[in-house]
């Protein structure tokens, strides 16, 4: 009964589980590596290929080759390869499918039940989108979980006693930057604010070594042109990267930079190395001091903890920078896989509390609840070699999160004058129901609107979350992510009130009724949020089951 | 019996014998009492012995995992210094050729590179190549660059190995793939650019860019 924990990165995917000693394991991808590339190439109309070799392809067969996808997670785009029809989410189901495979190799048994891990920042679009990627690819997502709160679950922070408790959360991966604020009380997680820059990362700084390696071997020999040599480049890549390692560990290191008979050693020293990428680690600590900010308006006044997460906190500087600027003590552990390795303890949460049905959320205290439940916690208990009690323990724990952005209707607005004569003409703008940040789970209350026209039967609601970071109104500051359809209203006059109540459950999943204002009476509601419905879901399960899918 | 164990039996017997004896019902209740009780035990002592499978089945899956780590932990140690035979590797054979004459390279500096091929043999990696005019295959070939033809049926294939591939003799697997050029078929026009692969959605050679989606 294990169930899996999937890290889907924007350039990097993991795949965990829970072992039977109770371990949360990271499963190796098709090539042995922990993380896989997440990039799908669609070789032919029957065989794709997700991972390193994918990425090895881009070159020969660029209109092929699918990078970044995560970027687009729950935008109307569509792409076509060999005459099929593909959307963000069909492609990131792909990456899942091979995750799945992959770890299934290693298991030998089937992965069905998974949690799959979203950016803090990711809106209800984003989020349904991830969870029907996992439907797409034949998975049964139990929930979809925020980075940086499975990086918290993984370093154990939950069951502390005492009061509530703040940690910090840098994380810095190969291409993004993300700071998170989360609150512990008990066995209750919130995330309290969030920050962060999606185009900085490990990369840059890579980058800022290669620049000094280059320039070091042009300056003394500018007759030559290494950058144009591309097995030159792809050299100097690789080694920046080990050059970046071994100074987290080391105070320098030698390097000879060699092309065309000519040689240049080089020496760079860790000093060096931080004042070259010293304007990176500057922006960091901006939106550190910021998130900080943030967080202090919302009550927070210090951090029980600091967690670096992300391959680039290995950087010394790092640490350093947080404890001189903001005195803050910042621990690392297991900084790549963290966010994987949580998923799959919130997996197993997740699993157990579903097996156990009410008994998990203050049940009976035998905690047995009926047949299925009983037999669901001594399995695990078995599982894990734990005690039941034990498992019951898991199964208290709560996650939520906050309302990442703010949502609400789009209406028109009946001062405006051209409303009289034509409302379609007048001035539409966004009234937000839910603020960012408001604790999930969270209720509207009932929300009074009117209709336009005399004998309107029904309302076509349009729901819109805020685009930027701040929330406005203007139709141009916010993303429609749905629609529905209020149906069976009582012929009035124009101007009947009509009530609408939206709902966000604890892990962002987004529920709407609405009901007649004079009566009460339950009004007929059907929301689609993003781009597929039901049936596309299908047609593209459908789809991707087709394809061989290989690493 | 001793005669000692009838006098302290004596004083037993006589506290016994105020004891009314136990009657039907009461028998019954300590037959269901006991029966009771060994249910629990019996319950304990298979929960105990399901336990204890699954300890069991546990320690021989870590014993046979740990066995499989010890034999691994060679290569894992020599993991940094297998990168940096085979970029010495790639260097010694480059320069070989760079300094070679007539199509042949550099012997003294070849037979560097062949030793440098030995020791990583002897750390269990196998150097393999390829020929100009090889198709290209995903799992061994890394693409470097593209170079232009006119001949369709060269198309993907081979154009120049820049860097020889290695694999793990134990398990056939690729620790790096052969790096080199690629013919690429273009019939109408022979770009003298090549692509690059940073990933900028407006550059060519990172898959179709948010650009060329459409919107439904």
């Amino acid at each position: 009964m294990a169930t899996y924990g999937i890290d889907l990165g924007t350039t990097y995917s993991c795949i965990a589980y829970v072992d039977e000693t109770g371990r949360p394991v990271v499963l190796k991808s098709a090539v042995g590596e922990d993380t896989t590339p997440s990039v799908v190439y669609f070789e032919s109309p029957a065989n794709v290929v997700v991972g390193r070799q994918a990425k090895d392809s881009a070159l020969l067969a660029p209109h092929l080759v699918v990078e970044l996808i995560k970027r687009q997670m729950g935008q109307d785009v569509h792409y076509a390869f060999h005459g099929q029809d593909h959307t963000p989410e069909s492609i990131s189901a792909l990456i899942l499918r091979e995750l799945a495979r992959a770890a299934q190799e290693q298991t030998g048994e089937q992965i069905r039940d998974v949690v799959i891990t979203v950016p803090a920042y990711f809106g209800v679009l984003e989020r349904e989108a991830t969870r029907k990627a996992g439907q797409i690819a034949g998975l049964n997502v139990l929930d979809v979980i925020a980075e940086p709160v499975a990086a918290a679950l993984n370093y154990e922070t939950l069951g502390h006693d005492g009061g509530a408790r703040h940690i910090f959360i840098y994380d810095l991966g190969g291409g993004t930057f993300d700071t998170t604020v989360i609150r512990i009380e008990g066995d209750n997680v919130q995330v309290v604010c969030t920050d962060g820059n999606h185009h900085l990362g490990g990369a840059d700084w890579d980058s800022a070594i290669i620049s000094f390696l280059l320039d070091g071997f042009t300056e003394r020999h500018p007759q030559l042109d290494p950058a144009s040599d591309e097995q030159f480049m792809q050299d100097l890549a690789t080694s920046a990267e080990q050059l970046k390692k071994q100074l987290s560990a080391t105070q320098t290191r030698r390097y000879n930079v060699r092309f065309d008979g000519r040689v240049v050693p080089l020496e760079m020293t860790r000093e060096q190395l931080e004042e070259l990428t010293s304007e990176l680690l500057e922006r960091t600590m901006e939106i550190t001091e910021r998130t900080i900010a943030t967080a202090r308006e919302k009550g927070v006044e210090h951090f029980d903890d600091v967690l670096l997460v992300g391959g680039m906190t290995i950087t010394p500087a790092i640490a350093r920078a947080l404890k001189e600027r903001f005195g803050l003590e910042a621990r690392l552990q297991d900084p790549h896989l963290a966010v994987a390795k949580g998923a799959a303890l919130f997996a197993l949460m997740q699993k157990v509390k579903e097996g156990m049905g009410g008994a998990a959320e203050g049940g009976p205290s035998d905690g047995t609840g009926d047949g299925t439940a009983g037999s669901t916690t001594q399995e695990v208990a078995d599982q894990l070699g734990i005690s039941e009690e034990q498992v019951r323990s898991i199964a208290r724990k709560r996650v939520a999160t906050v309302v990442p952005r703010a949502f609400g209707l789009k209406v028109v607005d009946s001062k405006d004058p051209a409303f009289a004569a034509d409302p379609s003409r007048a001035r539409h703008y966004i009234v937000h129901l839910l603020t960012a940040n408001t604790p999930l789970p969270a209720d509207t209350g009932p929300e009074t609107f009117r209709t336009v026209k005399d004998d309107q039967r029904e309302v076509s609601l349009e729901v819109w979350e805020q685009a930027g970071s701040v929330a406005s109104e203007e139709l141009e500051h916010n993303t429609h992510i749905g629609e529905g359809v209020l149906s069976e209203l009582p012929p009035r006059p124009a101007g009947a009130p009509f009530q609408v109540v939206f709902h966000m459950t604890e892990t962002g999943l987004l529920k709407v009724h609405g009901q007649e204002a004079d009566s009460g009476r339950e009004v007929r509601f059907d929301i689609q949020i993003g781009g597929l419905d039901e049936a596309e879901v299908q047609r593209a399960t459908s789809a991707v089951a087709r394809y061989e899918v290989n690493g | 019996m001793t005669e000692k164990d009838e006098d302290r039996a004596a004083p037993e017997e006589a506290a016994a014998g105020e004891t009314p004896p136990p009657t039907a019902g009461d028998t019954v209740a300590i037959r269901h009492e006991l029966a009771g009780r060994f249910d629990k035990i019996e319950g304990q002592l298979s929960d105990f012995h399901r336990r204890s499978a699954h300890r069991e089945s546990l320690i021989d899956r870590l014993h046979e995992e740990n066995q499989r780590l010890r034999g691994g932990i060679g290569r894992a140690v020599l993991e940094p210094v297998v990168a940096d035979l085979i970029r010495l590797y790639d260097q010694l054979n480059r320069e070989a050729h760079r300094l070679g004459t007539g199509g042949q390279a550099d012997p003294l500096l070849w037979s560097f590179a062949e030793d440098v091929a030995q020791i990583l043999d002897r750390c269990g990696y196998e150097v393999f190549s390829a020929e100009p005019g090889d198709p290209f295959l995903r799992e061994r070939h890394r693409p470097l660059a593209v170079v232009p033809c006119d001949d369709e049926s060269r198309h993907n294939t081979v154009a120049e190995v820049v860097a020889d591939g290695f694999t793990e003799r134990d398990t056939g697997r690729v620790r790096r793939p052969l790096h080199a050029r690629f013919h690429q078929y273009s019939p109408v026009t022979v770009p003298d650019q090549v692509p690059d692969r940073d990933g900028s959605p407006d550059s060519p050679g990172t898959g179709p860019p948010p650009g060329q989606a459409h919107s439904q």
